[in-house]
């Protein structure tokens, strides 16, 4: 498995630099943080826009059909200083993504953990700082 | 090449002039070298000589972040030192914030995509800019918010109208500017959650710790938020990737705490 934002990751860590582990834009209260859910699906879109990017997946709902999900990012300057680029997804790239949900029961949620189907993951939110197995929720870190 | 190109010629470079002497010497003109050293040419590049280099970008590191989010949500009760009033505000929040709080999530300025105001924004996870000029300095973070501070000498004017960043004026201690900031809106943020009032000041020492680091020295004063002035220091790194445009109302899908999941077109 190739781990694509590690050493950015690391090289970000030891000169301390990047903005932090945080979207800079709001609270994450209207997002589940105790619950992480798994989406496997298509990307119908990627906004790579401000203030934080949205990814768009069309994920089959095991009866025939399929749903689309809205799940929000980081803004791309926090992403692009943890290694992503606006090519890093691309639509009809086949994925799975950790989200935790919105808390109103639609279809969205705020995006963590993308693997691509050659085994690529791309590591956002809270990047820099990422808590151990076992520590709280990141909401904590998440806030504003 | 008559005198006025010539003057013009040394004006522009600042350097002691050679001219034709009337007589057909040539001589130093003590005229020409007199209009330039008084020119507001040379006075402008000459009042930046000494001043320190705080070129790039530099973004609020790691660990000064994680104090914004604990100063936020109220990790540690005793910082900032609130008053109870405005403990209880906090309280509210940082419940919202461990993600037990109002489903529309705690009321920002950012989420509508209105500036932070001084001081949170310079407590806000974006990079910053330190643009120096003669008599300002200019601090341009990403978000497109502008804190203009002025050190020329001026002093706050006496009843300043409101406004997100405030007045600001600053004067230098070696390599230190000192800046005192009064006269913010109410709405200005002095982190996510709460705002100032109209009797908030903040003074902050800003100065380049290291080659790869700049600190401020933050006080705010305001006895209807603190029991005593809240100090506190931030430290803020180069920022490799340089400023990213931060344009808020391009995709704001979370106004108003309510998401906007209408897929793109």
């Amino acid at each position: 498995m190739k781990t694509v934002n590690l050493n950015r990751l690391l090289v970000l860590c030891l000169l301390g630099a990047g903005a932090g582990p945080a979207s800079a834009h709001h609270s994450f209260a209207m997002f589940d943080m105790s619950k992480t859910l798994t989406l496997a699906g298509t990307v119908t879109n990627f906004e790579w826009t401000n203030p934080h990017s949205w990814l768009w997946v069309q994920v089959p709902d095991g009866k025939g059909g399929s749903q689309l999900w809205g799940l929000e990012g980081q803004a791309p300057g926090e992403m692009i200083r943890h290694g992503w680029t606006r090519h890093s997804i691309n639509v009809g790239d086949k994925i799975s993504v950790q989200i935790h949900p919105l808390k109103d029961g639609e279809l969205g949620g705020s995006f963590g953990t993308v693997t691509l189907a050659d085994g690529t993951v791309l590591t956002a939110g809270m990047a820099i700082g990422t808590p151990p197995p076992g520590a709280p929720p990141p909401s904590q870190e998440k806030t504003p | 090449m008559n005198r006025t190109k010539i003057g013009l010629f040394s004006l522009a470079f600042g350097s002691a002039a050679l001219v034709l002497h009337p007589n057909g010497g040539v001589a130093a003109d003590a005229h020409a070298d007199k209009a330039a050293a008084n020119s507001s040419l040379t006075r402008w590049w000459e009042s930046l000589k000494g001043l320190p280099d705080w070129s790039g970008a530099w973004g609020l590191d790691d660990q000064s972040f994680r104090k914004t989010v604990s100063d936020s949500t109220g990790r540690d009760p005793n910082d900032p030192p609130l008053t109870p009033a405005y403990a209880a505000l906090r309280a509210g929040n940082g419940a919202a914030n461990n993600g037990q709080g109002p489903p529309g999530g705690v009321e920002t300025n950012s989420v509508n995509c209105i500036p932070d105001g001084m001081p949170g924004i310079m407590t806000a996870p974006f990079a910053f800019e330190f643009i120096l000029s003669p008599g300002r300095l200019t601090i341009l973070p990403e978000n497109n918010e502008v804190r203009r501070i002025y050190t020329d000498g001026r002093p706050h004017p006496d009843d300043p109208d409101p406004t997100y960043e405030g007045n600001s004026i600053g004067h230098w201690e070696g390599q230190t500017l000192v800046v005192d900031t009064i006269g913010m809106l109410p709405q200005a943020e002095l982190f996510v959650g709460l705002h100032v009032t109209e009797h908030t000041h903040v003074v902050e020492r800003i100065f380049r710790r290291d080659a790869q680091t700049m600190q401020i020295d933050t006080t705010v004063t305001d006895p209807a938020i603190f029991t005593s002035p809240w100090h506190y220091t931030r430290t803020y790194k180069r920022a490799d990737a340089g400023m990213i445009e931060y344009v808020c109302e391009q995709n704001n899908r979370d106004r108003n705490g309510k998401v906007n999941l209408a897929p793109p077109p």
